[in-house]
C-alpha cells in the first residue's frame, strides 16, 4: 500500500507545478456558481414554483450540483482510452502495481487539489446564499451526503474504468467519455433535478446507476431522503458498484491479451 | 533451467489495411480489410544467467515484439516462454520485480518532476529497502555522472541526460534480467560509448542477463559475444559473433593507397573490388590468402600504404540477411 501512497504524493506534487491551472479552476467555479443564481432568479420572476421547487430549493440544488461533483467526479475516460490505444500503458504493465488502483489514486490526488480551491468558494457562496436568498443547509445532512459521496465516487470510478477498458477492442473508445458526460447530464441530475421529469421517465431513470453520482447525494444533502429509503438506495448503489467492478475485471483479463503495445 | 527459455514462440497480429485518401476512409466505415502479420514466427532460443546477447534484425523483423513477449507485455499467439521460471504474461509481482525493460527514446519518467522523484517512487513500487536503494542509486549516479541533474525537471533535460535517468530508473531495483530496446538511439557518439561501457560494467558486476536490440553495430561489436539474428519473424542465426564472422565473412579487406591510377580490371584480378576511388582502394580476399594477396599487391602495384582489416560488422550483418533472403 505504501507504493500507492507515493503515487498520491507524486501526483499531488505534479499538480502543484502549474500554478496558472489552480487560478483558472478558481475562476471557473466562481463563474459557474454566480451564473446559476442569475439564471434561476430570472426563471422564478414569473413563477413561484417549478414542480415542487421554490427559488430557495432550486438554488440549494444547483449549489449542491458542483459541490457534490467536486467529490464524485472522475475523469479517467478522457485520457486512459487514448493511452491504451497508443500503447502508453506498457510502462504500467511492466511494473508491479494495479493500474486500476493507481488510476483511482491519481484521480483522488487531483480531487484533493481541486477541493482545496473549491471548498473555500463553496463556503463563501453558501454564506451568501443563506444571507441573501435564505437558502439553508443542515450540517448533519451535509455530512451524510459527504459519506454518500464516497460511495458515489467509487461507483463513478467503476463505471468510468470499465468504459476505458473498451479501448482494448475499440480504437475510438475515447468518444465514450463524451457519451458518459452527456448521460450524466441527463440521467445523473446535473442539468435538472430528476424529480422534475414526468413520472413515466422517472420509472425508467430509477434503473440507471447514474442517478447515484449526483442526484442521490444532492437529495441526501437536502434532507429529502427518508431513513429507510437511504439504506435501500445505498444497497442499490453498492450492487451497481460491485457489478461494474466485476465487469472491469473481466474486461481487463481479456483486454490485456489483445493489447498490442503499438508504438511503445 | 535456463534464465530465459523460448520455445516455438509465435505472435501474429491482424492489421487493418486502409486505402488511401478520403474515399478510403469512407469505405472503411462500412467494410474493412484485415491481413495477418507474422511478427514472430516460431522462434526458439535459451539464455543463461549473465549472458549479454545482441538481438539483431532489420526494421520490422520482430525484435521488439519478441522482447515484449519475453517481458510479458504481449500475449503470445502460441509457444512457450519462461523467464526466471515465470510465465511472463502472468505478470506476477515477483517476476516484475526482477526484470526491467528500457526502450530508447521512450519516456518512463514523470515529465513534470525531477528524476529523483521517479526514483523514489520506483523504490516504493519495487519495495527496495532504503539502504539498498541508496547504495544502488549512489553507484549508478556516479557511473553515469548525473548527480547535478537529479533535481532538475525531466522535461528540461537533454535526450542523453534523460536516457541516463531512464537507465537509473530502470535499474534502481537491481533487476536480474534487462531488456534494452535500442538504448543508444538518437544519442551522440560520446554518449553511446559511455552507455555501452555502463551496460558492460553492469552486466559484469551484477551478472544480469541482458538482451540488447540495436541498429548500431558498434553496440553489438563492443558488448555482445553472442548474437541472435532475426528477419521477418524467423531466427536465422544464433551463436557467437566470432562464428558469425567466420561463417558469413570468410574474407578479409585489404585497403591501400595507390601512387598512380590503375585499371579496375587489374584490381579485380587480385580480389573482389569493394571500393576504388583513386588514390584509395579496398578489395576483399579469402581469409587464408590475405598475406599472399598483400604480397601480390605490393609486387604488382605502386602503393604508399597498406592495411589488412576484418570486415565491418555492418557488412557481416548485411550479408547474413542477404544470404538468408537468397
Amino acid at each position: 500500500m505504501r507504493k500507492y501512497y507515493f503515487f498520491l504524493k507524486s501526483n499531488l506534487a505534479a499538480s502543484l507545478e502549474y500554478r496558472g491551472n489552480l487560478l483558472i479552476w478558481l475562476l471557473i467555479e466562481f463563474i459557474t456558481l454566480t451564473s446559476v443564481v442569475f439564471l434561476w432568479q430570472a426563471a422564478f420572476r414569473t413563477n413561484q414554483l417549478v414542480g415542487t421547487y421554490d427559488l430557495q430549493k432550486m438554488l440549494s440544488y444547483y449549489l449542491l450540483v458542483p459541490f457534490v461533483g467536486a467529490f464524485t467526479s472522475i475523469y479517467i475516460s478522457d485520457h486512459l482510452p487514448r493511452r491504451i490505444k497508443d500503447g502508453e500503458i506498457s510502462k504500467d504493465l511492466m511494473q508491479p502495481y494495479s493500474l486500476a488502483f493507481v488510476s483511482l489514486i491519481n484521480q483522488f490526488s487531483i480531487k484533493i487539489t481541486h477541493l482545496s480551491i473549491k471548498l473555500p468558494i463553496y463556503a463563501v457562496v453558501a454564506a451568501v446564499f443563506y444571507h441573501v436568498f435564505s437558502v439553508k443547509f443542515n450540517v448533519y445532512f451535509i455530512l451524510l451526503a459527504l459519506l454518500t459521496c464516497v460511495f458515489s465516487y467509487i461507483l463513478h470510478f467503476s463505471i468510468d474504468y470499465a468504459l476505458c477498458l473498451l479501448a482494448f477492442w475499440f480504437d475510438d473508445a475515447w468518444s465514450l467519455s463524451h457519451l458518459k458526460m452527456l448521460t450524466l447530464l441527463i440521467l445523473g441530475g446535473v442539468s435538472f433535478p430528476l424529480d422534475l421529469v414526468p413520472k413515466a421517465m422517472q420509472a425508467v431513470f430509477i434503473y440507471s446507476p447514474f442517478r447515484f453520482i449526483y442526484y442521490f447525494p444532492i437529495k441526501v444533502a437536502q434532507g429529502a431522503i427518508s431513513f429507510e429509503l437511504y439504506f435501500s438506495e445505498l444497497l442499490a448503489l453498492l450492487a451497481w458498484t460491485v457489478g461494474f467492478l466485476l465487469l472491469g475485471r473481466i474486461l481487463w483479463r481479456f483486454g490485456v491479451r489483445k493489447y498490442a503495445a503499438y508504438g511503445n | 533451467m535456463s534464465t530465459i527459455e523460448v520455445k516455438n514462440l509465435k505472435r501474429y497480429y491482424k492489421v487493418y489495411q486502409k486505402e488511401e485518401g478520403l474515399r478510403g476512409s469512407i469505405r472503411g466505415l462500412f467494410s474493412r480489410k484485415y491481413y495477418d502479420v507474422k511478427a514472430v514466427d516460431d522462434i526458439s532460443f535459451d539464455l543463461e544467467e549473465g549472458e549479454l546477447v545482441g538481438f539483431i534484425g532489420p526494421n520490422g523483423a520482430g525484435k521488439t515484439t519478441t522482447l515484449k513477449c519475453l517481458c510479458g507485455l504481449l500475449f503470445p499467439s502460441s509457444g512457450n516462454v519462461s523467464v526466471l521460471g515465470y510465465k511472463p504474461f502472468d505478470r506476477k509481482a515477483n517476476f516484475l520485480k526482477q526484470i526491467s525493460i528500457i526502450m530508447g527514446q521512450k519516456n518512463q519518467l514523470w515529465w513534470d518532476l525531477p528524476a529523483i522523484d521517479t526514483f523514489l517512487l520506483n523504490k516504493e513500487i519495487y519495495e527496495v529497502p532504503h539502504k539498498q536503494y541508496q547504495a544502488v542509486l549512489d553507484e549508478l549516479v556516479e557511473m553515469l555522472e548525473v548527480r547535478d541533474l537529479l533535481k532538475v525537471q525531466v522535461r528540461k533535460l537533454s535526450l542523453g541526460q534523460r536516457m541516463k535517468m531512464e537507465l537509473i530508473a530502470g535499474l534502481i531495483h537491481s533487476p536480474k534480467v534487462l531488456f534494452l530496446d535500442e538504448p543508444t538511439i538518437g544519442l551522440d557518439v560520446l554518449m553511446q560509448k559511455k552507455l555501452r561501457e555502463f551496460i558492460k560494467d553492469y552486466n559484469t558486476r551484477y551478472k544480469a542477463t541482458i538482451i540488447l536490440t540495436s541498429h548500431y553495430m558498434e553496440d553489438v561489436k563492443e558488448l555482445c559475444k553472442r548474437v541472435i539474428l532475426i528477419d521477418r519473424g524467423s531466427l536465422i542465426f544464433d551463436s557467437s559473433f566470432a562464428k558469425l564472422a567466420k561463417e558469413i565473412a570468410d574474407y578479409k579487406l585489404i585497403s591501400f593507397v595507390l601512387e598512380e591510377p590503375v585499371e579496375i580490371e587489374q584490381l579485380q584480378q587480385i580480389g573482389v573490388v569493394k571500393n576504388y576511388d583513386f588514390p584509395g582502394a579496398t578489395i576483399a580476399v579469402p581469409r587464408e590468402f590475405s598475406i599472399k594477396k598483400s604480397v601480390e599487391i605490393l609486387e604488382k602495384l605502386k602503393i604508399s600504404d597498406l592495411n589488412i582489416e576484418e570486415p565491418k560488422v555492418e557488412d557481416i550483418i548485411r550479408e547474413a540477411f542477404s544470404a538468408e533472403k537468397r
